[in-house]
């Protein structure tokens, strides 16, 4: 991360913008590796002011996956934060910036979320979860959108 | 002679990224690395 992406100016400016950005040296951090489960590096938590977690990124990823989840952890901090008008405009520009990735497939699946709870019509749940697995049919949110009916 | 990239200025002290990002409504991006700043 330190090699490819941290540098990357895109990073740099995503992450300075929208995050205060801490750095913990697990060698030297023993009770904060313990307190937040980081079992491997690299491990980047999203997490509040009271140190509640609400997103995990854990392996290398390049600057483009980078800022891709960085935005989804960003758009799950303010769905948790009860934003959720702010959150599907997140996960929207996810979406619709990284189209045919992964994390697109799981902005797909947050906007059906997100436009849900902002309004309670669960019409707009499925027209985004249809769209999901129209879109990214072999992908796991498009699985996971797929509720099974009662026989 | 082209533009400095811009850096990530990381802090160090979790404690204080806490505070910072309760004034300032943000989220803490924490991470945890194996190499010090």
């Amino acid at each position: 991360m330190d090699t490819v992406t941290y540098p990357d100016p895109r990073v740099a400016e995503f992450a300075s913008s929208h995050f205060v950005t801490v750095r913990v040296t697990v060698k030297t951090s023993r009770a904060l590796v313990e307190e937040y489960l980081v079992s491997w590096t690299p491990n980047v938590v999203i997490a509040d002011d009271r140190g509640r977690v609400h997103y995990r990124i854990e392996g290398f990823l390049s600057p483009d996956d980078f800022i891709a989840h960085l935005s989804l952890g960003l758009g799950r901090f303010l769905l948790d934060r009860r934003q959720f008008d702010e959150a599907a405009e997140r996960f929207e520009e996810v979406a619709r910036r990284h189209h045919n990735t992964d994390a697109g497939a799981e902005a797909q699946y947050w906007i059906g979320v997100a436009r849900y709870k902002a309004s309670h019509d669960p019409a707009r749940l499925h027209s985004s979860w249809d769209g999901l697995v129209r879109d990214h049919p072999h992908s796991e949110w498009a699985r996971k959108a797929q509720i099974p009916s009662k026989t | 002679m082209p533009a400095q990239a811009e850096q990530i200025a990381w802090d160090t002290s979790l404690e204080h990224g806490r505070e910072l990002a309760a004034r300032e409504g943000k989220a803490v991006l924490i991470d945890f690395s194996a190499a010090p700043v």
